[in-house]
Protein backbone atom coordinates (compact mmCIF):
# COMPACT_ATOMS: atom_id res chain seq x y z
CA UNK A 1 0.00 0.00 0.00
CA UNK A 2 2.52 2.26 0.84
CA UNK A 3 4.10 1.18 -2.44
CA UNK A 4 1.53 2.61 -3.99
CA UNK A 5 1.24 5.71 -2.83
CA UNK A 6 4.90 6.12 -3.25
CA UNK A 7 4.42 5.24 -7.12
CA UNK A 8 2.02 8.26 -7.12
CA UNK A 9 4.48 10.68 -5.85
CA UNK A 10 7.14 9.35 -8.57
CA UNK A 11 4.08 9.99 -11.17
CA UNK A 12 4.01 13.36 -9.78
CA UNK A 13 7.27 14.32 -9.98
CA UNK A 14 7.23 12.57 -13.47
CA UNK A 15 4.68 14.49 -14.04
CA UNK A 16 5.96 18.01 -13.37
CA UNK A 17 9.33 17.18 -15.24
CA UNK A 18 7.00 16.22 -18.55
CA UNK A 19 5.46 19.31 -18.22
CA UNK A 20 8.64 21.34 -17.60
CA UNK A 21 10.51 20.07 -19.84
CA UNK A 22 7.94 20.16 -22.69
CA UNK A 23 7.31 24.03 -21.98
CA UNK A 24 11.13 24.43 -22.31
CA UNK A 25 11.42 22.90 -25.35
CA UNK A 26 8.60 25.27 -26.17
CA UNK A 27 9.95 28.39 -24.71
CA UNK A 28 14.25 27.93 -23.37
CA UNK A 29 13.43 29.64 -20.34
CA UNK A 30 16.52 28.19 -18.75
CA UNK A 31 14.10 27.73 -15.53
CA UNK A 32 12.22 25.23 -16.74
CA UNK A 33 14.91 23.18 -17.89
CA UNK A 34 16.35 23.10 -14.43
CA UNK A 35 13.29 22.77 -12.67
CA UNK A 36 12.29 19.86 -15.07
CA UNK A 37 15.61 17.85 -14.44
CA UNK A 38 15.11 18.41 -10.74
CA UNK A 39 11.85 16.10 -10.80
CA UNK A 40 13.17 13.97 -13.17
CA UNK A 41 15.46 13.27 -9.95
CA UNK A 42 12.62 13.49 -7.87
CA UNK A 43 11.22 10.85 -10.17
CA UNK A 44 14.32 8.43 -9.56
CA UNK A 45 14.66 9.25 -5.94
CA UNK A 46 10.87 7.98 -5.45
CA UNK A 47 11.65 5.41 -7.86
CA UNK A 48 14.85 4.03 -5.83
CA UNK A 49 12.37 4.49 -2.87
CA UNK A 50 9.89 1.40 -4.19
CA UNK A 51 12.68 -0.38 -5.17
CA UNK A 52 14.46 0.02 -1.73
CA UNK A 53 11.23 -1.16 -0.02
CA UNK A 54 10.17 -3.74 -2.56
CA UNK A 55 13.03 -5.50 -4.18
CA UNK A 56 16.35 -5.31 -2.13
CA UNK A 57 14.58 -5.13 1.28
CA UNK A 58 17.45 -6.32 2.85
CA UNK A 59 20.00 -3.66 1.77
CA UNK A 60 19.82 -0.08 2.70
CA UNK A 61 19.09 2.09 -0.30
CA UNK A 62 18.79 5.12 1.86
CA UNK A 63 22.07 6.64 1.09
CA UNK A 64 21.45 6.61 -2.70
CA UNK A 65 18.06 7.64 -2.19
CA UNK A 66 19.09 11.29 -0.20
CA UNK A 67 22.30 11.66 -2.78
CA UNK A 68 19.62 11.68 -5.60
CA UNK A 69 17.49 14.31 -3.64
CA UNK A 70 20.52 16.33 -2.81
CA UNK A 71 21.63 16.72 -6.45
CA UNK A 72 18.06 17.39 -7.56
CA UNK A 73 17.38 20.33 -5.00
CA UNK A 74 20.50 21.85 -6.12
CA UNK A 75 19.73 21.44 -9.60
CA UNK A 76 16.34 22.98 -8.96
CA UNK A 77 18.16 26.00 -6.51
CA UNK A 78 20.40 26.66 -8.69
CA UNK A 79 17.72 27.63 -11.87
CA UNK A 80 15.36 29.38 -9.42
CA UNK A 81 18.41 31.41 -8.49
CA UNK A 82 20.81 31.78 -10.82
CA UNK A 83 19.06 31.00 -14.20
CA UNK A 84 15.85 32.82 -13.69
CA UNK A 85 16.92 36.08 -15.45
CA UNK B 1 -7.11 61.76 -13.69
CA UNK B 2 -3.35 60.87 -13.77
CA UNK B 3 -1.57 60.95 -10.59
CA UNK B 4 1.94 61.57 -12.00
CA UNK B 5 4.27 61.11 -8.95
CA UNK B 6 7.52 61.09 -9.51
CA UNK B 7 9.78 57.93 -7.78
CA UNK B 8 13.22 58.54 -9.43
CA UNK B 9 15.73 60.31 -8.18
CA UNK B 10 16.12 64.16 -9.09
CA UNK B 11 18.63 63.21 -12.03
CA UNK B 12 16.23 60.86 -13.29
CA UNK B 13 12.55 61.62 -13.78
CA UNK B 14 10.59 58.97 -13.68
CA UNK B 15 7.91 59.08 -16.31
CA UNK B 16 5.88 55.76 -15.07
CA UNK B 17 3.53 57.31 -12.62
CA UNK B 18 3.32 55.14 -9.45
CA UNK B 19 -0.37 53.70 -10.18
CA UNK B 20 0.78 52.36 -13.51
CA UNK B 21 3.72 50.66 -12.20
CA UNK B 22 1.74 49.03 -9.61
CA UNK B 23 -0.43 47.92 -12.25
CA UNK B 24 1.92 46.78 -14.93
CA UNK B 25 4.35 44.41 -11.90
CA UNK B 26 1.07 43.78 -9.93
CA UNK B 27 -0.38 41.79 -12.68
CA UNK B 28 2.59 40.89 -14.60
CA UNK B 29 1.44 42.42 -18.00
CA UNK B 30 3.52 41.79 -20.84
CA UNK B 31 4.38 43.63 -23.87
CA UNK B 32 1.90 41.63 -25.65
CA UNK B 33 -0.70 42.48 -23.39
CA UNK B 34 -0.37 46.39 -22.87
CA UNK B 35 -0.27 46.35 -27.24
CA UNK B 36 -3.39 43.92 -27.11
CA UNK B 37 -5.08 47.01 -24.36
CA UNK B 38 -3.75 49.43 -26.94
CA UNK B 39 -5.01 48.15 -30.10
CA UNK B 40 -8.57 46.81 -28.12
CA UNK B 41 -9.14 50.72 -27.34
CA UNK B 42 -7.81 52.08 -30.13
CA UNK B 43 -10.39 49.63 -32.39
CA UNK B 44 -13.39 52.61 -30.74
CA UNK B 45 -15.81 48.62 -29.34
CA UNK B 46 -15.15 46.78 -32.53
CA UNK B 47 -14.48 43.34 -31.00
CA UNK B 48 -11.26 41.21 -31.48
CA UNK B 49 -10.89 37.50 -31.92
CA UNK B 50 -7.64 35.39 -31.19
CA UNK B 51 -6.83 35.26 -34.61
CA UNK B 52 -6.65 38.96 -34.57
CA UNK B 53 -4.89 39.56 -31.90
CA UNK B 54 -2.55 37.01 -32.85
CA UNK B 55 -1.54 38.30 -36.12
CA UNK B 56 -1.56 42.22 -34.82
CA UNK B 57 0.31 40.99 -31.99
CA UNK B 58 2.81 38.94 -33.51
CA UNK B 59 2.36 35.75 -31.12
CA UNK B 60 0.78 32.55 -31.47
CA UNK B 61 -2.72 31.74 -31.77
CA UNK B 62 -2.58 30.21 -28.10
CA UNK B 63 -0.59 32.77 -26.53
CA UNK B 64 -2.97 35.43 -28.15
CA UNK B 65 -5.94 33.28 -26.20
CA UNK B 66 -3.77 33.46 -22.99
CA UNK B 67 -3.32 37.41 -23.41
CA UNK B 68 -7.39 37.64 -24.27
CA UNK B 69 -7.87 35.93 -20.81
CA UNK B 70 -6.01 37.42 -18.93
CA UNK B 71 -7.47 40.94 -19.65
CA UNK B 72 -10.89 39.71 -19.31
CA UNK B 73 -9.64 38.16 -15.57
CA UNK B 74 -8.42 42.02 -15.08
CA UNK B 75 -11.62 42.57 -15.92
CA UNK B 76 -10.51 45.30 -19.12
CA UNK B 77 -12.25 43.39 -21.58
CA UNK B 78 -15.18 41.27 -22.06
CA UNK B 79 -15.78 38.31 -23.81
CA UNK B 80 -18.91 38.23 -26.51
CA UNK B 81 -20.97 35.75 -26.96
CA UNK B 82 -18.68 34.50 -29.93
CA UNK B 83 -16.92 32.87 -27.05
CA UNK B 84 -13.28 34.14 -29.21
CA UNK B 85 -13.89 37.50 -29.16
CA UNK B 86 -13.12 40.15 -26.85
CA UNK B 87 -14.44 44.02 -26.83
CA UNK B 88 -12.24 47.03 -24.91
CA UNK B 89 -14.80 47.57 -21.55
CA UNK B 90 -13.14 47.83 -18.38
CA UNK B 91 -15.60 46.99 -14.94
CA UNK B 92 -14.57 50.06 -12.89
CA UNK B 93 -13.89 53.67 -13.69
CA UNK B 94 -10.82 53.36 -11.56
CA UNK B 95 -9.52 50.66 -14.18
CA UNK B 96 -10.45 52.88 -16.60
CA UNK B 97 -8.48 55.28 -15.61
CA UNK B 98 -5.43 53.16 -14.97
CA UNK B 99 -6.04 51.92 -18.46
CA UNK B 100 -5.99 55.10 -19.92
CA UNK B 101 -2.82 56.48 -18.19
CA UNK B 102 -0.82 53.23 -18.64
CA UNK B 103 -1.97 53.53 -22.22
CA UNK B 104 -0.83 57.43 -22.15
CA UNK B 105 2.90 56.16 -20.18
CA UNK B 106 3.44 53.21 -22.92
CA UNK B 107 2.94 55.84 -25.68
CA UNK B 108 5.18 58.64 -24.75
CA UNK B 109 7.41 56.73 -22.80
CA UNK B 110 7.89 53.03 -24.61
CA UNK B 111 11.30 52.06 -23.81
CA UNK B 112 11.07 52.80 -19.97
CA UNK B 113 7.82 50.88 -20.02
CA UNK B 114 9.18 47.73 -21.88
CA UNK B 115 12.35 48.01 -19.58
CA UNK B 116 9.95 48.10 -16.47
CA UNK B 117 7.98 45.06 -18.24
CA UNK B 118 11.55 43.11 -18.47
CA UNK B 119 13.02 44.14 -15.64
CA UNK B 120 11.30 41.80 -13.49
CA UNK B 121 11.76 38.29 -13.18
CA UNK B 122 7.86 37.77 -13.54
CA UNK B 123 8.56 36.72 -17.12
CA UNK B 124 10.46 33.33 -16.36
CA UNK B 125 8.57 32.61 -13.37
CA UNK B 126 5.13 32.97 -15.25
CA UNK B 127 7.17 30.41 -18.04
CA UNK B 128 7.49 28.27 -14.96
CA UNK B 129 3.32 28.56 -13.93
CA UNK B 130 2.15 28.41 -17.80
CA UNK B 131 3.91 25.00 -18.33
CA UNK B 132 1.49 23.51 -15.94
CA UNK B 133 -1.58 24.97 -18.09
CA UNK B 134 -2.55 22.03 -19.77
CA UNK B 135 -6.20 22.84 -21.02
CA UNK B 136 -6.68 25.73 -22.96
CA UNK B 137 -7.82 28.59 -21.05
CA UNK B 138 -11.96 28.88 -21.69
CA UNK C 1 26.40 11.28 5.92
CA UNK C 2 22.51 10.51 5.60
CA UNK C 3 21.94 13.20 8.34
CA UNK C 4 24.18 15.91 6.79
CA UNK C 5 22.32 15.20 3.00
CA UNK C 6 19.04 15.20 4.77
CA UNK C 7 19.78 18.82 6.15
CA UNK C 8 20.81 19.85 3.31
CA UNK C 9 17.95 18.76 1.54
CA UNK C 10 15.80 19.84 4.23
CA UNK C 11 17.04 23.94 4.00
CA UNK C 12 17.68 23.28 -0.07
CA UNK C 13 13.78 22.76 -0.12
CA UNK C 14 13.29 25.53 2.38
CA UNK C 15 15.13 27.69 0.08
CA UNK C 16 13.27 26.46 -2.76
CA UNK C 17 9.91 27.50 -0.86
CA UNK C 18 11.29 31.15 -0.46
CA UNK C 19 11.81 31.58 -4.06
CA UNK C 20 8.74 30.27 -5.21
CA UNK C 21 7.13 32.53 -2.92
CA UNK C 22 8.60 35.70 -4.80
CA UNK C 23 7.51 34.14 -7.97
CA UNK C 24 3.78 34.29 -6.49
CA UNK C 25 4.25 38.15 -5.47
CA UNK C 26 5.64 38.57 -8.95
CA UNK C 27 2.36 36.51 -10.74
CA UNK C 28 -0.14 36.26 -8.22
CA UNK C 29 -0.24 32.95 -9.82
CA UNK C 30 -1.55 30.29 -7.06
CA UNK C 31 0.65 27.63 -8.23
CA UNK C 32 3.28 29.02 -6.22
CA UNK C 33 1.92 28.92 -3.05
CA UNK C 34 0.94 25.08 -3.70
CA UNK C 35 4.88 24.59 -4.70
CA UNK C 36 5.86 26.70 -1.52
CA UNK C 37 3.40 24.81 0.54
CA UNK C 38 4.44 20.98 -0.96
CA UNK C 39 8.40 22.05 -0.70
CA UNK C 40 8.37 23.53 3.26
CA UNK C 41 6.23 20.57 3.98
CA UNK C 42 9.21 18.45 2.87
CA UNK C 43 11.78 20.03 4.93
CA UNK C 44 9.77 19.98 7.84
CA UNK C 45 9.21 15.94 7.36
CA UNK C 46 13.40 15.85 6.85
CA UNK C 47 13.43 18.14 9.96
CA UNK C 48 11.12 16.00 12.14
CA UNK C 49 13.00 12.71 10.47
CA UNK C 50 16.39 13.89 12.12
CA UNK C 51 14.88 15.55 15.30
CA UNK C 52 13.10 12.68 16.60
CA UNK C 53 15.27 10.04 14.82
CA UNK C 54 12.26 8.58 13.30
CA UNK C 55 12.95 6.27 10.13
CA UNK C 56 10.07 6.41 7.04
CA UNK C 57 9.55 2.71 7.64
CA UNK C 58 8.61 3.00 11.78
CA UNK C 59 6.67 6.52 11.22
CA UNK C 60 2.99 6.73 9.80
CA UNK C 61 3.76 10.40 10.25
CA UNK C 62 6.82 10.67 7.41
CA UNK C 63 4.41 8.90 5.00
CA UNK C 64 1.99 10.92 5.69
CA UNK C 65 3.40 14.24 5.76
CA UNK C 66 5.25 13.16 2.35
CA UNK C 67 1.64 12.41 1.21
CA UNK C 68 0.16 15.66 1.44
CA UNK C 69 3.24 17.21 -0.03
CA UNK C 70 2.78 15.46 -3.57
CA UNK C 71 -0.24 15.99 -2.98
CA UNK C 72 -0.32 19.74 -2.72
CA UNK C 73 1.64 19.94 -5.90
CA UNK C 74 -1.13 17.93 -7.75
CA UNK C 75 -4.27 20.14 -6.65
CA UNK C 76 -2.11 23.01 -7.51
CA UNK C 77 -1.99 21.82 -10.82
CA UNK C 78 -5.37 20.48 -10.65
CA UNK C 79 -6.84 24.03 -9.59
CA UNK C 80 -4.70 25.85 -12.26
CA UNK C 81 -6.76 23.83 -14.78
CA UNK C 82 -10.04 24.12 -13.59
CA UNK C 83 -12.59 25.38 -16.01
CA UNK C 84 -13.55 29.03 -15.45
CA UNK C 85 -16.36 29.98 -14.08
CA UNK C 86 -18.65 31.44 -16.09
CA UNK C 87 -18.76 35.19 -15.01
Amino acid sequence: MASVVYGLCGLTALACAALLLRAYRGSGSALLLWSGLCFSGLMVSNVVLIVDKLLVPEVNLLPVRLAVTAVSMLLLLYGLIYRSE
Amino acid sequence: MQRAVSGGSALEPNPIPDDVRRFILGNALTVPDVEALLMLRGSGGASCDADLLASRLYVSRTRAEAVAAKLRNLGAAEQLDDATSIVYRPRTAELSAVLDALLLCYARNLVQVAQLIHSTESQSAQAFADAFRIRKET
Amino acid sequence: MTDFLAGAIAMASLVAGLVFLRFHRRTSDRLFLFFAASFWLDAIGRTLEIALQLTDDGSPTLYVIRVVAYGLILVGILDKNRPRQAR
